[in-house]
């Protein structure tokens, strides 16, 4: 079993087993093993594909540093939550909490390639905040201290 | 009943005196406990214009009133004196038995002043005090200490806090350790117990620790644990604090080569993810916390191996990135050696990387570091350099002054890069993409400070634009301090208050199930506010002026040069507008200073003879 | 009936004491570890662990007891204390190999030892472990419980590979 913890982590992108049992049994249930389901098929022509970067627990969860989501040309990040929510289901329980603005925020990069918090109200509302394509987002948990 | 036995134990450490005093039950009402009445009592201990490590300085260590009970986070304790590093107010806060143990040995605090002749240590069971000889512990680090302590005791059950060879030698921004692993970490408080001769403080404590309704109480207590388990503790529970080396970095506001950039090259070898992954061993609570937030981590072979400690992420940054080091191994030998020798990891980060580009810019010579090439990145020469920081060896008794001091012995450019604010060194955020926090950060009382205020919280959620300055921010910035004194003095854990829906009523229900007051949520918040100008009022006194409040000439100077945050700076007029409007916000003169109507509203109105400048 | 006792998962254990705290406060109104009937061990930064009464088969403590003061309740298994006939002497401490037994400081002195909040719904320490470490469990039911955690790491590893 140690040989094949060692395999596992020589290969990029792996991750070694969570914390405690209680951890393990809550993946288990939301996904594990049987995670994201990568999209194999060609982007249609009105669709676009954005990525979204995960950072600390998130990544774990979803085993990635970040996913990538499938969305109608101009969709906006209510879209694309939407869209997390279906495509990753180990994400699921996090994404649809009533908790998450509190939690964590959607990045956005200007014109002039500065990332900006987008305000939360705007991936309630569903003609807010239209997105480009190749559009890169950052989804980053805001719970202060260090 | 009331888990408040209203005690404060005076010792005086030149006469071995011993008083017992009752404390005024308003100080309660008033100030709650923690660092609210820790820089009460300072306040009246200490005699204005007092040497900080002079016998007439004093340390003012106050209990939470929630302490030793079923309150989550509930056991903390706080320490105020006058920084030897800043010369203003430090208080620092800390977590865990140590903090229980003052409870049911009697005390809501300690107040300690003069100066021991030789090495001392002070023994507190229940009622019986003894001042203990400490010849045969100094020298020793805070974790030996207290393992000597508790074999000559004969009683794993007694809690100790101590310092290290650091405070011993009275680096200025000593620590004082508590339950080897806990620290009251910023502003020096360390050096002054040092200074006193005292090299611990052990407690043993045998009385009731009983809440007024005990029922009500654990009804509270059963949901908040439960509420601990969910989204706003998982980024603590899970991976920790050092999730921040990413995101920082991602958006462009990750202090690099002593703030000169914003982004780090390696930041993923020393991310949180990849010290989860390669050196995390599991993840522990201090007392009563059913968060449990701690990430203990170690070093498995190389170099640095069988070094351990619990890694957050200010620790990370000073003495990763900031000093250019990508080595998540050497990261953590210095963050432990810092712990062994009882100093301020932060402040030791950042007075390192000073150095660096002090060498780097030809102000330093080989021959000035004892021949270490201390460039950025060179992580040998900053884990050497710490071990002499602490030990005060060669250019190590330079640095140990801090920054500020040091860059004015040197003299010339070199102060405009000491990156502290009124001496406490910089905390890990760039304040020229946060400028809510740029904000928070000049005007903090203990100086560089992201705790006290958490400014930051506005612009990394989105609620302002981060790249932007207004007048408004000074409301932020105000309602941010006040928030958190009043956490700070309740006193409750910084992480456990997302579970919270409205802090100020639910807190409230929890002081009096315990303490038996009962506070309106409207008097709880106002007892923020109260403190914050508490704090002030220290400050004012020890000499505080408009100009104090103040950030770096490099974030004024130097735009961020690249990276998601590239261009970004903060103009003098961006920071004098917000200045003016949290002065505003305060209800303070355009000087800074209290009127006497806001004395009067908040019930601080002795502190008016006090003062010399108030309008 | 199944001998049931506490039960502590070390690798879930992180260290709080809550559990202490909640058991001197059921039992005593008091906060205080030391009249708590479980007490907790941290041996290391990361080895943690706590411990109560084990309702052993053949009770050290009832053996040693010079006054008689202890017994075992058939039922139950409970350990039970006669207080009139305890003079605090601390025999029946030294004797027990877990160090399940606290001494009441109280005048008079006493000993305390883990009786499964029987008049509760559910043991007070398990009630509040937030890391849901501690368990009401018989041996039987450890033994499952650990068999069941081995089966799904393996699975996991096992699957692990697969997916790579």
């Amino acid at each position: 079993m140690v040989g094949v913890r060692i395999f596992r982590t020589l290969l990029a992108g792996s991750w070694p087993k969570t914390a405690s049992t209680f951890e393990f049994h809550h993946k288990l249930r939301y996904g594990g093993f049987l995670a994201r389901m990568p999209c194999p098929i060609a982007i249609k022509a009105d669709h676009m594909r954005l990525t979204v970067e995960l950072f600390g627990y998130m990544r774990a969860l979803a085993k990635a540093k970040q996913v990538e989501v499938d969305v109608v040309a101009e969709a906006t990040l209510h879209d694309v939550l939407d869209m997390l929510v279906g495509q990753y289901p180990e994400l699921r329980s996090t994404l649809s909490s009533p908790d998450l603005p509190e939690w964590f925020v959607f990045y956005l990069q200007d014109e002039e390639g500065h990332y900006r918090a987008s305000p939360h109200e705007s991936r309630l509302q569903e003609n807010a905040h239209i997105l480009q394509e190749n559009a890169h987002i950052l989804l980053v948990p805001t719970q202060a201290g260090g | 009943m009331s888990t408040v036995s209203g005690r404060v134990l005076l010792v005086d450490m030149t006469t071995r005196a011993t008083e017992v005093q009752e404390l005024d039950p308003e100080y309660f009402r008033l100030y709650l406990g923690g660092v609210g009445l820790a820089t009460r009592l300072l306040y009246e201990h200490m005699p204005p214009g007092a040497d900080p490590l002079g016998p007439e300085n004093v340390l003012a260590f106050a209990t939470s009133p929630l302490a030793a009970s079923l309150v989550p986070t509930g056991s903390k304790f706080a320490v105020a004196t006058k920084s030897p590093l800043t010369g203003f107010l430090g208080d620092s806060i800390s977590s865990s038995y140590w903090a229980a143990a003052l409870k049911q040995a009697g005390y809501e605090a300690l107040v300690i002043r003069g100066r021991a002749e030789k090495p001392t240590y002070v023994l507190i069971d229940d009622d019986h005090i003894s001042f203990v000889d400490a010849e045969h512990l100094w020298g020793k680090g805070s974790y030996a200490t207290e393992e000597q302590i508790l074999a000559d005791l004969g009683d794993p059950e007694v809690r100790v806090a101590s310092i290290g060879p650091a405070g011993e030698k009275l680096v200025r921004f000593a620590c004082i350790t508590n339950d080897k692993e806990r620290q009251l970490g910023r502003t020096g408080p360390g050096a002054v117990m040092g200074s006193k001769n005292l090299k611990a403080i052990a407690v043993r404590g045998t009385k009731p620790i009983r809440a007024a309704d005990l029922d009500r109480l654990s009804q509270l207590a059963l949901d908040m644990n439960h509420k601990a388990q969910g989204m706003a503790t998982a980024k603590y529970r899970i991976i920790g604090t050092p999730t921040n080396v990413l995101v920082l970095n991602r958006l462009g506001i990750l202090p690099t080569h002593n703030f000169q950039a914003g982004t780090f090259a390696a930041a993923e070898q020393v991310s949180g993810e990849y010290l989860h992954e390669h050196h995390w061993q599991k993840t522990v609570a201090c007392a009563g916390c059913p968060i449990g937030c701690e990430q203990v981590v170690h070093v498995k072979n190389g170099q640095y191996e069988g070094a351990g400690v619990s890694l957050d992420y200010e620790p990370l940054f000073a003495l990763g990135p900031c000093c250019g080091v990508d080595d998540l191994a050497a990261i953590i030998k210095a963050a432990a050696l810092c712990d062994t020798l009882g100093m301020d990891s932060i402040s030791a980060g950042v007075t390192v990387a000073w150095a660096m580009e002090c060498y780097e810019r030809g102000l330093l010579t080989q021959e000035d570091t004892d021949g270490l090439e201390l460039n950025f990145g060179n992580h040998q020469a900053m884990v050497a350099l710490i071990e002499r920081i602490g030990r005060r060896q060669g250019l190590g008794d330079v640095l140990a002054e801090g920054c500020r001091r040091a860059a004015a012995q040197i003299g010339g450019d070199a102060e405009r890069f000491a990156m502290q604010v009124k001496g406490l060194e910089m905390p890990g955020y760039d304040p020229r993409a946060l400028k809510t926090y740029a904000l928070g950060l000049a005007v903090g009382t203990r100086g560089g400070c992201h705790n006290r205020s958490a400014a930051y919280e506005p612009d990394i959620k989105g609620e302002v634009d981060r790249f932007a300055a207004d007048r408004e921010r000074g409301v932020l910035a105000k309602r941010q301090e006040d928030f958190a004194a009043t956490l700070d003095s309740a006193m409750f854990c910084k992480f456990l208050r997302g579970c919270f829906q409205d802090f100020y009523a639910e807190g409230a229900e929890f002081y009096e199930a315990t303490t038996g007051l009962a506070l309106t949520a409207e008097e709880f918040k106002q007892a923020g506010e109260r403190v914050s100008n508490l704090k002030k009022a220290f400050n004012i006194r020890e000499g505080w002026t408009r100009a104090d409040d103040w950030l770096p000439a490099r974030f004024l100077e130097e735009p961020l040069p690249e990276g998601p945050s590239g261009g970004a700076v903060l103009t003098s007029d961006e920071l004098e507008t917000m200045i003016d409007g949290y002065y505003e916000a305060r209800g303070w003169t355009s000087e800074g200073l209290m009127t006497a109507e806001k004395l009067a509203t908040l019930g601080l109105e002795d502190l008016l003879e006090e003062r010399r400048k108030a309008v | 009936m199944r001998r049931e006792f506490i039960v502590c998962d070390p690798n879930k254990c992180n260290g709080c004491r809550i559990c202490e705290l909640a058991c001197s406060a059921i039992k005593e109104s008091t906060h205080d570890p030391m009249l708590s009937r479980i007490r907790n061990v941290r041996m290391t930064a990361i080895v943690m662990m706590s411990v109560s009464c084990r309702l052993c088969e053949k009770p050290a403590c009832v053996t040693a007891c010079p006054r008689l003061a202890l017994s075992q309740e058939a039922e139950t298994h409970l350990i039970k204390i006669e207080k009139s006939l305890c003079d605090g002497c601390g025999w029946c401490i030294e004797a027990c190999k877990f160090g399940a037994i606290a001494l009441n400081r109280d005048t008079p002195r006493t000993v305390e030892i883990c009786d499964l909040c029987y008049d509760l719904p559910q043991p007070r320490c398990v009630e509040f472990c937030p890391k849901d470490a501690l368990t009401l469990s018989s041996p039987e039911q450890v033994g499952q419980l650990t068999r069941r955690d081995t089966l799904i790491d393996l699975i996991t590893e096992l699957a692990g590979v697969e997916q790579l």
